[in-house]
């Protein structure tokens, strides 16, 4: 009650919801910004034959040029030099230096010199910050050992964490300063070069042109401090946004690499539908096309590349592809393209791309893949792509593994063109969709390419464990939209290859993850129909999950897009102080409001599994296990195989699905509100078409309020505002308030809900409220009265139980750190025998005598409600 | 021939091509080639350049005047060159140079530009491949490796924290920092003839060096700050008193630990860690605790070293693993270990039995105590550990004793004991 009483002191309706709706139209009001690779003549400082360009107040582009040839054209990294608005800042120098000062660097350069020294050091060029109340001293080459990392290109062979060295630095330290080096000079990882792209009238986009000075240096110093998120907000204002993909990428993708017949196809689909599982993409791994196996019926013909369909297998491929649509799915094929198009295993295109470049690129009956051009380019999609297109493929899977630069143009990456290549050879050439691919990371600038396929993990629990921290971290470059071959992709112990615990984890984990995709290698010895497995039922649940979190997974998806944050974040991100929310890197944030702890353990006795979990500062609703968490604290907690630990962010609004919905393209005509009971804040609803390309202003959004006034609390669903033309025109809702007292009074819009339009479970501290169909121009406006000494808001989880033997009263003490509701005292001595077994409720303080058991050591177990704890005590 | 030879070309090619990185630019190594190297042009011998940073490699040795030199990327083969932009380029102490990279199996000459030195004697020169750029300087001086090292900065609050040798090896201490800036000195209090030790790079990060040779440059500027620290906590700084290297890692705690030997059940199986694994000890996370049964020579075992182990951080032998200071270290006891390198060396147990290991982390020392005889062997009977655990004070009240059955004892004689004195539960051998 003081909680609530606190709080009426300080609460005013009218500025709470004047600011909640400010905040409201700052969070939907971003501005598309034009993309000028051309920075304004202010913002420009010329000393000799180095360039400063100062964008932000945090950012300082660098160059030099030994022959004073700047490069004003975009980049592979950069796309845009003309920001909004040039940050103040001043310029001195004296006989020796020049001196810029912004609000937040100050860079000191020796007039005439190469700001870069070999090797490094401060003598030509400093920039000074502060950061964490200390002095910060950068220059051109100093090493940082604290950058808290990118993403890499691939997780081929991914086992454990030994993917962790080859992880890329990112674009946020805790040093609080990061570089982009996007001098050609500077290769990435993979060898590739930065290059400048320039308009091709030929393509139709954006095309590879050599830097003007290749030796040049070009930096772009980000000094951010602990403002992770401006940092990568203004990247993705320098470097292009991260797109927001079509809305069936967000559902189940079914992938296995096998050679399937169109029959077999069929039969999944089939299995799919009998087994009631939601799916929206159907995958056609490489054996689509010839493929040079006997077993496939395609000896001598096709291989690793290939264009043409092993009709052998797939019959009828447009009849296939047409039953894939009309049971709702999108599909894509595999491609290795890198061994070009050959006479044999495609005649017809081989005939015509010869016939079209008179010869060119042929080499002894195939056209060598020569993506590096223009007119090849031209000809590959013309005759090639266009014609699945037609066929009815739906976008490509790019499967790059061959040689990782251009034999023929020195640090071109194949893998980043690629990318380039079929991204806009997409945004270009079917403007009625909209653009996506699936394919690696290529280097900085790839999160303009989405999404990622990240490749052959192996099948093992260390491997699924490294996946978390690996999804959130690329989010420190952009590249946010990680696929991951769900289940693993090959294995190399026999007693992991179908583990049903394994496969489920993973599965429970893809939920929470950007991209849920089952995917395996060819071997007949792994499954990946989920409906083969004894706990079947746990992974449909799982999946279904992931269809009911959909409308908060694509309004998190706008949110990436607007302002560049990932949908999996490290928990650095919200909390950079705390030293907690850089060690437990298996937890993330999924989206604003999710807290994600994922099991990537076996469980120890088969069944439970202890997770520490870290809860940040604030409120957490613990979905699985019914309580409310406030954090900062560290819990031990149990999961059953059927539980995903996920927390909701007391304060939040978060949409989703009812369990009925089956396809994320649906467009659903309910729409369930989950919020915690006791904490204010807002969110949004963001809706559109789904696969239109002018989503970025073709777009609608719901405002969805929370406000406290002591026991009355308001649940506020504002008007949709925006497109709407092809949304649904009405809708009901179901709100669900968790952590919430049985209510005295209910009022929607001021009228008292029917009987069945509103219930209270006791168990779950859960109440529902359904509101009936409604146009989505309506406000509606949900008021609770609680009844607060019914006393059914769940206790607060502050502390951990602690169990202890007192010698002066001879007893077992245990504290349960709050009031528990059933709590199981056991207590066995060394040999295993239960010498005490008693069971409490309501209950925060156990004192249990000992006198009659002898001097020894006990193992003590403590049920309290999901919390289990198991210490050792001395009498 | 020929055609054997241009199908062994291709045949080559085509290896490097599908191993990925034919192409590419890579910051793993580089190597120093030419007329005016030791070496020459022996590329299979060609020296190694120190990797200093990301990208930036460095060596120190003799060139011969007026004879050609260049990089190569790779020592596998004469692919990958790093050359000249301009060809006859004498190169002189205090200048950079430009650099080109040539993925190329037969690189035009005109393209192949080679630098020289006017005048034979010792260089340093540095590659910088990040901003391709070469300099070249005078080797500088080495420094006189101190008997001494002390930290000392506004990360130790200004405090003068001694970091002791060990065994000549090597110094090292772990020592809580706070924000700020540290550096070496020789000595106990600052005095005129203090020498000050910082790095290469000027407050570079106090972690910086994972991988790499960190040597220590003495200091003309005594207010040089020296390292920072950015990121409070406890940091273990190592001093290599053979390579005359700085390491310095933060402490974290281990959630495992791996021991593998010749005495162990699994040998050098680290993967399966049925029964290989330290676990966190569960009053003191710094400490990893194992307890199993160690023989000399298991039955069928016909592994190598079979009175030998060590311990890995990590299921790889690719990681940090714990080694003894002192070849063949008897293990019971207490006794320093080592995680900076160095030989290969093992403790060794002298007779087959139960053992109980406890590793703490943060000191570097193992705690070995035998429990009792192996069963299958009954090697000597004993139920008595050896060493000696923890002292219990005679003011810490009420003391009870229990055997590792967890029994009270009323009266304890010799042996190994959990004993809980009021506030804590230890082990305790009692003589």
């Amino acid at each position: 009650m003081d909680k609530y009483n606190n709080m009426k002191k300080t609460f005013n309706p009218r500025t709470c919801l004047t600011g909640l709706l400010c905040v409201m139209c700052v969070a939907v009001a971003y501005p598309v910004i034009a993309q000028n690779p051309i920075a304004k003549s202010e913002a420009i400082i010329n000393s000799g034959n180095t360039r400063f360009t100062v964008l932000t107040p945090e950012m300082i582009r660098i160059e030099y040029s030994e022959n004073g040839n700047f490069e004003d054209r975009a980049t592979f990294t950069i796309q845009n030099r003309e920001m909004d608005v040039v940050p103040s800042f001043s310029k001195t120098e004296d006989n020796e230096f020049l001196y810029i000062e912004t609000d937040r660097l100050k860079l000191k350069y020796r007039k005439g010199s190469n700001p870069k020294t070999i090797p490094a050091s401060p003598d030509n060029l400093t920039i000074t910050m502060s950061h964490k109340g200390q002095s910060v001293l950068w220059y051109p080459g100093k090493p940082d050992p604290l950058n808290l990392k990118g993403t890499c290109r691939t997780l081929d062979g991914s086992n454990g964490d030994n993917k962790r060295s080859e992880l890329e630095d990112g674009l946020i330290s805790r040093s609080g300063w990061a570089v982009i080096d996007d001098s050609w000079s500077a290769a990435r990882p993979d060898g590739s070069r930065s290059f400048a792209l320039e308009p091709n009238k030929e393509v139709g986009f954006d095309w590879w042109s050599e830097r003007k000075d290749p030796y040049a240096m070009d930096l772009y110093f980000m000094g951010y401090g602990s403002d992770y998120k401006k940092a990568l907000a203004d990247f993705t204002k320098v470097a292009g946004k991260i797109p927001l993909p079509p809305n069936y990428v967000f559902g189940y993708w079914y992938s296995r690499y096998s050679s399937y017949s169109d029959d077999d196809y069929r039969q999944i689909m089939a299995d799919i539908k009998e087994n009631d599982i939601p799916i929206d993409v159907l995958i056609l791994d490489m054996d689509w096309h010839w493929n040079g196996s006997a077993g496939c019926g395609s000896a001598g013909r096709g291989g690793w590349t290939g264009w043409s369909w092993n009709t052998n297998l797939i019959s009828d491929p447009v009849k296939l592809l047409n039953d894939i649509h009309d049971n709702n799915l999108r599909l894509s094929l595999n491609l290795h393209p890198a061994d070009g198009i050959n006479s044999v295993e495609s005649p017809q295109y081989y005939n015509a791309m010869k016939s079209e470049l008179n010869g060119k690129y042929d080499k002894n009956g195939t056209i060598a893949w020569s993506l590096d051009y223009p007119d090849f380019t031209k000809s590959f999609f013309k005759n090639i792509i266009r014609d699945h297109e037609a066929e009815g493929v739906d976008f490509w899977w790019l499967d790059w593994q061959q040689y990782l630069t251009s034999p023929e143009n020195q640090g071109l990456g194949e893998t980043f063109w690629c990318n380039h290549v079929f991204y806009n050879d997409m945004k270009t050439n079917r403007p009625d969709r909209r653009p996506v691919i699936f394919h690696r990371w290529g280097g900085l600038g790839s999160h303009r390419y989405q999404i990622g396929f990240s490749g052959d993990a192996l099948i093992n629990f260390p491997t699924l464990a490294f996946q978390p921290y690996f999804t959130a971290t690329a989010s420190n470059v952009g590249y946010t939209y990680w696929g991951h071959d769900l289940g693993g992709h090959a294995f190399t112990d026999e007693k992991t290859v179908n583990d049903p615990e394994l496969v489920l984890r993973w599965l429970q984990y893809g939920v929470f993850s950007p991209i849920l995709r089952s995917h395996a290698t060819n071997d007949s010895r792994i499954e990946r129909r989920m409906w083969k497995f004894s706990n079947f039922p746990l992974m449909r649940d799982a999946v279904k999950l992931r269809y009911a979190l959909f409308p908060y997974i694509y309004t998190m998806a706008r949110k990436t897009y607007d302002t560049g944050l990932g949908i999996c974040r490290p928990l650095y991100y919200e909390f950079p102080d705390d030293e907690e929310a850089y060690k437990y890197e298996g937890e993330y944030f999924f989206g604003d409001n999710i807290l994600v702890a994922p099991i990537t353990e076996p469980a120890a006795d088969g069944k439970t599994s202890q997770k520490e979990i870290w809860f940040p500062r604030g409120k957490w609703w613990s979905v699985t296990t019914n309580q409310i968490i406030e954090g900062p604290c560290v819990m031990t907690m149990n999961f059953k195989a059927e539980d995903i630990p996920y927390f909701f962010k007391a304060g939040a609004v978060i949409p989703m699905n009812p369990s009925s919905v089956d396809r994320v393209t649906a467009k659903a005509a309910q729409i369930v509100l989950n919020t915690v009971a006791g904490s204010e804040g807002n969110d949004i609803l963001y809706e559109d078409e789904g696969d239109n390309s002018d989503y970025a202003a073709k777009f609608a959004t719901t405002e969805l309020g929370h406000i406290v006034n002591g026991n009355i609390e308001s649940y506020i669903i504002e008007p949709r505002q925006g497109e709407q033309s092809n949304l649904v025109q009405n809708r009901s809702w179901q709100l669900n308030i968790f952590n919430a007292c049985p209510p005295e009074e209910i009022t929607i819009n001021g009228v008292a809900p029917a009987e069945n339009e509103w219930a209270y479970d006791a168990d779950k501290h859960c109440l529902t409220v359904r509101i009936p169909e409604t146009n989505c121009n309506t406000k509606l406006e949900v008021v609770v009265k609680y009844n607060m000494e019914a006393g059914g808001i769940a206790g607060v989880t502050t502390a951990d139980i602690k169990v202890e033997y007192d010698r002066y009263s001879d007893s077992l003490v245990a504290d349960l750190g709050q009031t528990r509701q059933k709590v199981n005292l056991s207590v066995t001595n060394i040999a295993g025998v239960e010498c005490i077994n008693k069971e409490y409720s309501d209950i925060s303080h156990i004192t249990e005598s000992l006198a009659g058991l002898s001097s020894a050591m006990y193992i003590c177990r403590l049920n309290a409600d999901k919390e289990q704890v198991i210490g050792k005590i001395c009498k | 021939m020929k055609k054997t030879a241009l199908l062994f070309i291709f045949a080559l090619t085509a290896f490097f091509m599908r191993a990925g990185m034919s192409n590419s630019i890579e910051y793993g190594q580089l190597y120093i080639v030419g007329e005016a190297t030791a070496t020459s042009w022996d590329l299979g011998s060609a020296a190694s350049m120190s990797k200093i940073a990301n990208g930036v490699f460095e060596w120190t040795g003799r060139l011969t005047g007026g004879k050609d030199f260049k990089f190569m990327n790779t020592r596998e083969a004469w692919h990958k060159h790093i050359v000249s932009v301009k060809s006859d380029v004498v190169a002189e102490i205090g200048k950079t140079y430009s650099l080109n990279f040539f993925a190329n199996w037969a690189l035009d000459g005109k393209y192949d530009c080679k630098f020289k030195v006017a005048e034979t004697g010792n260089y340093t020169i540095t590659v910088d491949l990040t901003s391709m750029r070469m300099s070249v300087s005078k080797p500088a001086e080495t420094i006189k490796w101190p008997e001494k090292f002390y930290l000392v900065g506004s990360a130790t609050d200004n405090k003068i924290i001694e970091i002791p040798d060990f065994y000549g090896i090597e110094h090292k201490k772990t020592i809580n920092l706070q924000p700020g800036f540290v550096k070496l000195i020789d000595t106990p209090t600052i005095t005129d003839k203090t020498r000050y030790f910082i790095p290469r790079f000027p407050e570079v990060d106090i972690t910086f060096g994972k991988g790499l040779n960190v040597y220590l440059y003495e200091a003309a500027d005594v207010n040089a700050n020296g390292w920072s620290v950015t990121v409070p906590g406890e940091y273990m700084i190592y001093l290599d008193n053979g390579r005359h290297t700085f390491t310095c890692k933060r402490f974290i705690q281990y959630n495992a630990l791996y021991i593998v030997g010749g005495c162990c059940e699994l040998a050098w199986n680290y993967w399966d860690e049925s029964n290989n694994r330290f676990i966190q000890d569960a009053g003191n996370p710094d400490v990893m605790v194992w307890e199993g049964e160690l023989r000399i020579g298991w039955a069928g075992n016909t592994v190598a070293e079979p009175s030998k182990f060590k311990i890995l951080t990590a299921q790889s032998w690719f990681e940090d693993t714990y080694h003894p200071y002192k070849a063949d270290m008897p293990v019971e006891g207490n006794s320093d270990a080592r995680i900076t390198g160095g030989d290969d060396l093992k403790w060794t147990i002298k007779r087959d039995g139960y053992y109980r290991m406890e590793f703490n982390t943060k000191t570097e020392v193992l705690k070995a105590t035998y429990i009792r005889s192996s069963d299958a062997q009954g090697t000597d009977g004993s139920q008595t550990a050896e060493t000696p655990d923890v002292e219990i004070s005679e003011e810490a009240g009420p003391t009870s004793y229990y055997n590792l059955q967890g029994i009270k004892i009323s009266k304890p004689q010799s042996g190994l004991y959990i004993v809980n004195d009021g506030n804590k539960t230890k082990n305790c051998l009692m003589r």
